[in-house]
């Protein structure tokens, strides 16, 4: 049979392979992957997971703002005065004014604070109240921002001032970033910017480079949304049968052998509810139901997790895979989200241990050298709010500027009230930053001050895009692997 | 001569069986190499089409890279493969070289050509699977396939299915050999609980005889040692994990060391770590009768009161051992062993408990012996011509009128001396006395758990034993 690429002519040998009769003697080769350093960096990860003895919610948030203007303030200072002190302004020196209240008006100087953004569209509690008084329709919020109303601030620990100016309004700047802004107050009252500036990247570990000439992958999945169900989409079979290395040819086993780990970035859980259940929650059912104590298999679909585990388990017993939660998924919603239970996944947590974790959102590894930060895409979809327009690697790259990789929380982006420190700051750069449940792939490379080199990944939802993400340890380098049925991959 | 019996294979699933084959379920079903299978599948596709005209249809799959009729984000063009990983210019743009895009596609093959020519470069083409018919647009079929590998593939060691079946084989990955983990069936659940409910105790036994008489020498003690394994019997050296099997280990590692303070209720066990004894009463032979039996009643004995605190000791204490050589503790644990009837137990009090204790004592309504376990280990003396008999430190409550009338309650520790028929006769009359241990739950700090727990604790254990011997589930207490 003749098998011709409309194109490639050269590897015809290698497409054949598999379209011939078998032969007595033919060997196939079976690959194993290289033994590799998957480490969690626990001096991060351990202020992600909070143990139930310590949690407490009689706190307020106003000590997690306070915390991260402590630690982040002397960082945006030593850029801000490298890049205005000594300056003049219609001949007058530019100086540092070290609390918000004390500039003066007219007199040019620098200030550093937390940005606070009044925004009219932002969820507020009083106002859902008075609309389930007055039964006023709701307003669908994909965003918040509104940059005709919205009006930005900058507070410190004294208090806050107002921006103005076209500067303010062309940065990108949410709530809860901590920056410094140059200009002078005006007879209104308000703080009119003239430049801004941001932490900027954090220190970068060096990445240490292999001496061979293998390739080890790091692969990237996120929203496999995996539901059990008769209707599953079997585009997440192929994936699980490609990284265990069964699917296409032998080129094809060797690239998937040359993935040391897999993430699985959040969402792995689908949560359509069975049509069973919603019925169950009309009213006439809910009164009929008898009411039940523990666990209840009517109004518990134990499906995904299933299916989930089922797949989990077997990729576990062929590649190193970390499971981390996403907003989706059975664990905490309030940032940071702690590791999906390993009951949940009995077959898989068989694997515990070994090569099956259950991480915290956000995580940080460190794969062989690589220093990874990832997330499971809540921070830059909470940001996506905030501002105008839809890019994702923008808002990923302003995070590490802003050297915060969750600056929304605790406003809009639910977190738990931390005392001590403000785990989501960021002190140190990582070689790839990624941000799972994103609506498309996209990625760059992007390059701070000091030569520190960060790939940025938004990686796709796989259950809408069939898409998975390679990212090269060494290299820096990045694929996508597609998973397509008929037609359907097709542009 | 394979080919002939692949062929007959194939005819009878897919022609006569009306059933999807894929190269996957093949190579499982023929124990070959899903490259091998692949190929048979052509083979025979080729061949159905002289033998059994229109009754099998191909789907194929295509893996390579797509004609660049899109870019992603701009900076991102398709290119091949083999391209040498790129080196940027350090810019801050984010310009940088074009990323790989494979696309793996599923194909019918009526559209197998079709597709190929959506394709820039193919890498690779071959049959996923065979059926009778066309298949839905969404494969759905093929599903079912999966989950009969599955089926197969779950029995089976992870390092033999990557050499049979040229499945990626990762170095690091251990499986725990806790037995197979089975899913309640919806809408049963409640249901099924009860079939497994009653062999709890057989299975204790089984357990204790096995690591009284099968284990070798080199004993787990800690909790990267291997402990009892219920499917295979293969003491491979395994890989626990702290979090998971802790619960699992402790237990094992508390009736592996034969004069336990107290085990685990039986009830309780078998709630805890249900799906691992499950497995286990199917596949482990009973061994030495009279010992076992010996277990059994231990077990019953010593069924009493429990709670985490005394896990988190005794989890401790599993961790303190691991610095101790392994091959000390396999003597200890022999010599435990072999003393395995003669115990003498002690049991020594909780430190004086607080108020919360004390209130909920008097809640209660009853004054058991409220038994509070005590420092574990240390109290263990498998002396002679103990046969049988044991003194054990118990706190009772002691409940008084005090002067003002006022119902008072004392905790004391008594010494008293017991035996094996006294308990079992204590057990069985008073039915409500006796405390089980809830689900272990892992903390790391015991002692302030510890009274919050004990209240839920003693209900818990009170309506299991109420709710016929402690063998039917919390559920079936509610329905009555």
């Amino acid at each position: 049979m003749n098998i011709m690429a409309p194109v490639a002519s050269s590897s015809t040998l290698d497409i054949d392979y598999l379209l011939c009769d078998p032969k007595e003697d033919e060997t196939f080769p079976t690959f194993e992957r290289r033994a590799s350093s998957r480490e969690l960096i626990s001096k991060y990860n351990d202020e992600f997971v909070l143990k139930n003895t310590e949690k407490t919610y009689e706190q307020q948030y106003a000590s997690l703002y306070f915390l991260r203007l402590t630690v982040l303030k002397p960082r945006v200072s030593k850029v801000a005065a490298e890049a205005w002190n000594g300056m003049s302004i219609l001949n007058q020196e530019v100086k540092a004014v070290d609390r918000v209240l004390d500039v003066r008006q007219g007199e040019f100087c620098w200030i550093v604070g937390t940005v606070y953004i009044e925004m009219t569209l932002k969820p507020n509690i009083l106002d859902e109240i008075t609309k389930e008084f007055w039964t006023t329709a709701p307003i669908s919020k994909d965003k918040f921002a509104d940059p005709e109303n919205d009006a930005i601030m900058l507070e410190d620990e004294s208090g806050r001032v107002n921006l103005v100016g076209s500067t303010i309004k062309s940065e990108l700047l949410v709530t809860g970033c901590v920056v410094a802004v140059l200009g002078s107050e005006t007879t209104s009252g308000d703080f009119d910017v003239v430049d801004i500036r941001f932490p900027q990247l954090a220190p970068q570990l060096p990445r240490k480079m292999s001496t061979g000439h293998e390739r080890k992958y790091v692969a990237l999945v996120s929203g496999l949304e995996v539901s059990g169900d008769v209707h599953e989409s079997y585009e997440t079979s192929m994936l699980f049968e490609y990284l265990m290395g069964e699917l296409g040819g032998s080129d094809d086993s060797k690239h998937a052998s040359e993935i040391i780990h897999v993430i699985v970035a959040g969402n792995s859980f689908s949560n359509r509810r069975s049509p069973l259940s919603r019925d169950d929650e009309s009213p006439d059912n809910f009164q009929k139901k008898k009411k039940k104590y523990g666990y209840d298999s009517s109004s518990y679909n134990s499906k995904p997790t299933e299916a989930l585990d089922c797949l989990l388990a077997d990729l576990s017993a062929s590649v190193s895979v970390d499971i981390m939660p996403g907003d989706q998924d059975p664990t905490n919603y309030s940032y940071p989200q702690q590791p999906i239970n390993a009951a949940l996944v009995p077959r898989s947590r068989r694997f515990l241990g070994s090569s099956f974790r259950s991480v915290s959102n956000p995580c940080w590894w460190d794969i062989e050298g690589l220093r990874i930060l990832g997330t499971g895409g809540q921070p830059i979809d909470d940001i996506f709010k905030y501002i105008e327009g839809d890019d994702r690697l923008q808002m990923m790259e302003t995070c590490l500027r802003w050297q915060h990789c969750a600056p929304t929380a605790p406003d809009t982006l639910w977190s738990y009230p931390f005392r001590d420190c403000d785990p989501f700051i960021l002190n140190e750069t990582p070689h790839l930053f990624f941000a799972g449940n994103q609506p498309e792939f996209k990625t760059k490379i992007i390059v701070g001050e000091d030569g520190q080199r960060v790939r940025l990944v938004a990686v796709p939802k796989f259950s809408e895009t069939g898409k998975v993400v390679l990212v090269d340890v060494d290299s820096l380098a990045a694929e996508v692997v597609t998973f397509a049925l008929n037609g359907t991959g097709r542009d | 001569m394979v080919n002939d019996v692949c062929s007959n294979f194939l005819a009878t699933r897919i022609v006569h069986g009306q059933e999807a084959m894929t190269y996957r379920l093949l190579s499982r079903e023929l124990k070959i190499h899903t490259a091998l299978a692949k190929q048979y599948l052509y083979a025979f596709h080729a061949s159905s089409r002289s033998l059994y005209p229109h009754k099998v249809h191909a789907t194929y799959i295509i893996s390579g890279q797509k004609s660049p009729a899109t870019t992603i984000s701009g900076d991102v063009l398709m290119s091949d493969i083999s391209s040498p990983p790129s080196t940027q210019p350090d810019t801050d743009v984010a310009l940088e070289v074009e990323i790989v895009q494979t696309t793996f596609e599923l194909v019918p093959e009526e559209e197998l050509e079709e597709a190929k020519s959506t394709f820039r470069k193919i890498g690779s083409v071959h049959v996923y699977s065979l059926e009778p018919m066309r298949l839905p647009e969404d494969f759905i079929t093929l599903a079912e396939c999966g989950r009969k590998v599955r089926d197969i593939d779950l029995g089976q060691d992870p390092e033999a299915i990557s050499k049979t079946y040229g499945v990626i084989s990762e170095p690091s990955a251990k499986r725990q050999q806790l037995g197979q983990v089975a899913y309640a069936q919806p809408k049963s659940a409640a249901k099924n609980v009860q079939p497994k409910a009653p062999h709890p105790k057989p299975e204790v036994k089984q357990e204790l005889s096995l690591s009284a008489k099968q284990r070798p020498v080199s004993k787990p003690s800690n909790k990267s040692s291997p402990f009892p394994v219920g499917a295979t019997q293969n003491p491979d050296r395994l890989t626990t994990n702290e979090d998971e099997t802790s619960s699992n280990n402790i237990k094992k590692q508390k009736l592996e060391s034969p004069p336990p303070k107290k085990t685990t209720s039986p009830v309780m066990k078998s709630d805890a770590t249900q799906s691992a004894v499950i497995k286990k009463s199917k596949s482990t032979i009973p061994t030495s009768r009279s010992s076992s039996q010996v277990s059994q009643e231990l077990q019953t004995m010593f069924s009493s009161s429990e709670d985490e605190n005394d896990e988190e000791e005794e989890g401790k204490s599993v961790r303190a051992g691991t610095e101790t050589p392994k091959d000390v503790i396999g003597a200890i644990h022999e010599s435990f062993i072999s003393d395995d009837i003669d115990l003498s137990i002690d049991k020594t009090p909780a430190k004086p408990q607080g108020n919360n204790v004390k209130s909920e004592d008097i809640a209660m309504e009853t004054a058991p012996p409220l038994e509070e376990p005590g420092e574990q280990m240390a109290y263990i003396s498998p002396k002679k011509g103990a046969h049988r008999r044991g003194r054990r430190k118990v706190t009772k409550a002691i409940h008084t009128k005090d002067a003002n009338g006022f119902l008072t309650t004392k905790y004391e520790e008594v010494w008293e001396s017991y035996s094996e028929s006294d308990e079992e006769t204590i057990s069985l009359s008073k039915p409500a006395s006796t405390h089980s241990s809830t689900p272990i739950k892992r903390s790391s700090s015991p002692a302030p758990k510890k009274e919050k727990y004990v209240a839920g604790k003693k209900e818990n254990g009170r309506k299991k034993k109420q709710a016929g011997g402690g063998q039917s589930s919390l559920m079936s207490f509610w329905n009555k």
